[in-house]
């Protein structure tokens, strides 16, 4: 079973996710965190005693190799967060698709016929830069707003879903 | 003291067996999350998952190679 069901004669037309600096930021922390006990053992090692025994060697790899597993799953736990946070634009509805965690998630859908208006929010010199910014819909429906914080390139999301807006108002006349 | 710190060495295993049930359980997770959305796009997520999964067997298996030596 998939999260979105076509309509017949629908289609996607595309996809609006988070930027990938949020993800950049976590793997460089994460990979700090990988190196942080080579670190620390490469100052025991040059304070303390210059011999180790093999049984501190082989704890040390184990635990080591454990926090590494442990890294690995976060960071990929940290990608499905991002990688499912995604607005899917079709050629009748915007797909909004709010990923929390692994087991929480919000899905809502706003027909292009209820978009009343689209606003894009960009602060900030690295997000002017890399075109971060937040995007929000207005619509007519029960739920008058749809918006992703942190969206990638949100201008053109905007665009996209301009157009398929005044297509889709140009068909119903 | 260093005897019982001895001592939990033998109860490493434990540690090491839950750690890993952990483990399978979010493994099983992900996967179960990326077959639901692969409709969305397939190949980028094929891929991502033979990635992780190849990063996941491996350090399983260096944290194997490492407990056995314990």
């Amino acid at each position: 079973m998939s999260v979105i069901e076509l309509e017949s004669g629908e289609y996607v037309v595309g996809l609006t996710r988070k930027h990938w600096w949020r993800l950049f930021t976590w793997g460089v922390g994460l990979g700090f965190l990988a190196l942080l006990p080579v670190v620390a053992l490469g100052v025991f090692v040059s304070f303390g005693d210059k011999e180790v025994s093999d049984k501190i060697l082989y704890t040390g790899g184990f635990f080591y190799s454990l926090w590494l597993l442990a890294l690995w799953v976060m960071y990929f736990v940290e990608w499905t967060d991002y990688y499912l946070d995604v607005w899917v634009v079709t050629n009748h509805r915007v797909v909004d698709i709010d990923q929390a965690g692994l087991f929480s998630r919000d899905v809502a859908t706003v027909r292009l016929e209820d978009i009343e208006d689209i606003t894009v929010e960009v602060h900030g010199m690295l997000e002017t830069f890399l075109k971060i910014g937040m995007i929000t819909i207005q619509t007519a429906g029960s739920r008058n707003e749809f918006y992703l914080k942190n969206a990638n390139n949100p201008e053109e999301a905007k665009q996209m879903i301009y157009s398929l807006v005044t297509e889709s108002r140009k068909a119903e006349k | 003291m260093f005897t019982n710190i001895e001592n939990l060495f033998n109860y490493v295993w434990v540690v090491y067996l839950v750690f890993m049930i952990v483990i399978i359980f979010i493994v099983l997770a992900l996967l179960y999350h990326w077959g639901k959305y692969a409709q969305i796009k397939q190949v980028k997520f094929r891929f991502t998952q033979v990635v992780f999964l190849l990063g996941v067997v491996f350090l399983s298996m260096l944290s194997f190679a490492f407990f056995i030596k314990i």
